[in-house]
């Protein structure tokens, strides 16, 4: 499947829809949404709260089924996906960081970023060892065996990134992932990402409420009501995402 | 996901929640061990009921009349040498033993100088010596005569029959019964008056008190068999004669020919007890009466399978609460997991690993609960049999013997609670299956939880 992912945009959504039903009444978060985001693009989806950026979010990575419309992501279309095939998808293809880090509590550090990785059936061994060189990528040499409990949030927040990325995936979901750190770890985390993605021309697409956010991404889309009121590119990718311009 | 991995993560969350995991661990285990204990003590009362039965003689043994009984074709069956045949050609049937005796004649036996020694009820029956081995008959004592002759076969108390006529009454007789032990075994036997084996018995054959037309004819006893009830009271204080010179005996005092006897019962021996029904069944359809240990031991067995149920039950009602308890521990561990569980989810993992994790959580609290269960059972099984054996009694020996024996039983004891192999290995499987049909329900509802809740913030 990765040989898909060479080919076309990372991701395609095509007439979006998708409501709630919350008691008598008919919500509806997405209008009618349509988005290609290339890859090795680093896209910040920002909206208000209510502004069905998350509800965005949940589409794109499948988490949600869509009322209408459809998904692609590297081609495939992944809203119409069984859950079986979503995991397998997820294993392969997409990586997760989360507002909150939503690491493990009674797992290690090395344990946390080796998670994705135990999934696929990898050996205790060879996971853990990349997990360690993962770790010390993102500067936590010293920090193998210590639990969430035992660091700071950017500490964590690092811990989950190096999760998010350890299994090389082609798309990675950041949902607010400094929303809880202070502005100088908000820096380093955001440094982290972007260089993570630049590496292995990876797509990110970042979600916030923060104006903050939008100057670590290559493209804007500002959702407001449901709806894609703008879209601007800062730096310019192709499609192929092999030659960044602009930087 | 591995499934080495899966047993570790299971582990892991087991032994996060100690207390939980002990509480509801703790639960099987009373399940457990009640249901083993109940049962054992059903199995127990089994064991010595087999053993009851088993003193009580030859379970394979069916005792066949004719009774006045039609066969299918209208005519009154018969007890004839053609009838032995037909009999001994049902399957599982071993051997087939012929008996007749002089019922409707007074018969008195005498021993010793000068007819010393009386008996005045002499219970003499004619079978076939040859087929004695066969039948199943244990000889004690000296060698079975082979051809007749009026050679016979005394019963293992049949000097005791007699009394001495010397002697005044209440002192005439040696009384082999106050000196027998409680359970029934004849322990230090005071000598009879005389040893049978070497002592010529006269057989005195009258019609009725009044007859003066005695028959007389001279005995010698080649033989002592160990007494069966099962085979007829002869093996205890009687005579059993060769059914040819019991023929001409009968011939002679009933004054008929010898082929137009018929004779009184058969004893019919199976390969197994467990043909007892079978063959029974058969020669009632034949049209005969028969007798045998089986509708007693039926009877015996069925009556200790409905305690057994019933103590089974009452231990099962507490293995159910158990099971509830399981599933309470798992449901409260599901909702607390919830946003673990999709994070899982969210990261890759499989529908199927999920549901696998949480079954083993449930399975492993029942697989404890019912191994430690087990052993504790076996140690409360040990410690009630060498109770009910007399170990811990002031006047009782305790030696390490007696914990094999309250364990895998003896020859002379019986238990109070025995625990079969199967049990135990039951035992432990129904508290693992215990395990897994109440995770069953909490299982499937960690199935249903998206990989959406890793994103909801609390």
């Amino acid at each position: 499947m990765r040989e898909d992912f060479k080919n076309g945009p990372a991701i395609e959504v095509r007439n979006l829809r998708k409501e709630y039903i919350m008691g008598t009444e008919r919500v509806v978060a997405l209008k009618n949404v349509n988005l290609t985001i290339n890859r090795g693009e680093i896209c910040c989806i920002f909206g208000t709260s209510g502004s069905g950026k998350s509800t965005l979010l949940n589409q794109l990575a499948a988490l949600e089924k869509p009322t209408r419309g459809g998904v692609k992501i590297g081609g495939v279309l992944i809203s119409a996906m069984n859950e079986n095939q979503l995991a397998t998808f997820r294993q392969r293809h997409l990586g997760f960081v989360f507002q909150a880090y939503n690491l493990l509590s009674e797992l290690t550090a090395v344990e946390n970023v080796a998670l994705p990785l135990v999934f696929r059936g990898m050996s205790k061994e060879s996971r853990e060892l990349e997990a360690k060189k993962m770790l010390i990528k993102v500067g936590l040499k010293d920090r193998f065996h210590h639990f969430p409990g035992q660091m700071s949030g950017g500490q964590q927040q690092r811990v989950g990134i190096a999760r998010a990325f350890i299994a090389r995936p082609e798309v990675v979901f950041a949902d607010e992932p400094t929303g809880n750190l202070d502005s100088k770890t908000t820096k380093e985390v955001m440094a982290m990402i972007k260089d993570f993605a630049r590496k292995f021309n990876q797509t990110i697409v970042l979600v916030s409420h923060d104006p903050e956010m939008t100057e670590y991404a290559d493209r804007v889309i500002t959702l407001i009501d449901g709806e894609i009121v703008s879209d601007v590119c800062k730096n310019h990718i192709d499609k192929t995402g092999d030659n960044i311009k602009n930087e | 996901m591995r499934f080495s991995d899966i047993l570790r993560m299971c582990f892991e969350n087991l032994k996060r929640r100690k207390g939980r995991t002990f509480l509801t661990v703790l639960g099987v285990f009373i399940g457990c061990v009640s249901i083993i204990v109940m049962v054992s003590i059903g199995v127990g009362m089994k064991e010595s009921n087999d053993k009851t039965l088993a003193e009580m003689g030859d379970l394979t043994i069916i005792e066949v009349s004719s009774q006045g009984g039609k066969n299918i074709n209208g005519k009154t069956v018969k007890l004839n040498d053609e009838a032995l045949k037909t009999i001994s050609a049902i399957p599982n049937v071993t051997a087939v033993m012929p008996k007749t005796s002089l019922d409707e004649f007074s018969i008195k036996m005498t021993a010793g100088i000068n007819d010393r020694y009386k008996c005045e009820w002499a219970t003499l029956v004619g079978v076939d010596l040859k087929a004695m081995q066969s039948m199943g008959y244990t000889v004690l004592d000296g060698k079975t005569p082979q051809d007749g002759g009026y050679t016979v076969v005394g019963g293992q108390f049949f000097a005791y029959a007699f009394t001495d006529s010397f002697m005044p009454e209440g002192r005439n007789q040696i009384d082999r019964w106050s000196n027998m032990s409680e359970d029934g075994k004849s322990e230090n036997l005071p000598d009879p008056y005389f040893n049978p084996l070497n002592t010529p018995i006269m057989l005195h054959i009258t019609k009725d008190a009044e007859d003066k037309n005695e028959l007389t004819q001279e005995l010698k006893i080649g033989a002592i068999v160990k007494e069966d009830y099962s085979k007829g009271y002869e093996t205890s204080e009687g005579i059993l004669m060769d059914i040819k010179d019991m023929k001409a005996l009968i011939a002679k005092v009933k004054e008929i020919p010898v082929n137009n006897i018929e004779y009184s019962t058969f004893l019919v021996k199976t390969d197994h007890i467990n043909s007892v029904q079978e063959v029974e069944k058969q020669i009632k359809e034949l049209g005969y009466g028969t007798y045998s240990m089986e509708s007693i031991r039926k009877s015996m067995e069925k009556s200790s399978r409905q305690i057994q149920m019933l103590l089974g039950g009452l231990g099962a009602i507490s293995l159910f609460v158990a099971a509830i308890g399981i599933t309470n521990t798992m449901i409260m561990s599901i909702s607390e997991r919830t946003k673990e569980i999709g994070i899982m989810k969210a990261l890759g993992c499989y529908v199927k690993d999920i549901r696998l994790l949480f079954l083993m959580e449930a399975g492993s609290i029942g697989l404890i609960g019912g191994v430690v269960g087990c052993f504790v059972s076996i140690l409360a099984s040990i410690g009630t049999n060498l109770f009910s054996m007399g170990a811990f009694s002031p006047e009782g020996t305790f030696t390490l013997s007696m914990i094999k024996d309250a364990l895998f039983g003896g020859k002379d004891i019986t238990r109070l609670s025995v625990i079969p192999i199967e049990l135990i290995v039951f035992g432990i499987l129904f508290s693992v299956l215990v395990g897994l049909v109440s995770g069953y329900y909490p299982a499937n509802k960690a199935v249903k939880i998206t990989a959406l809740e890793a994103i909801k913030s609390d």
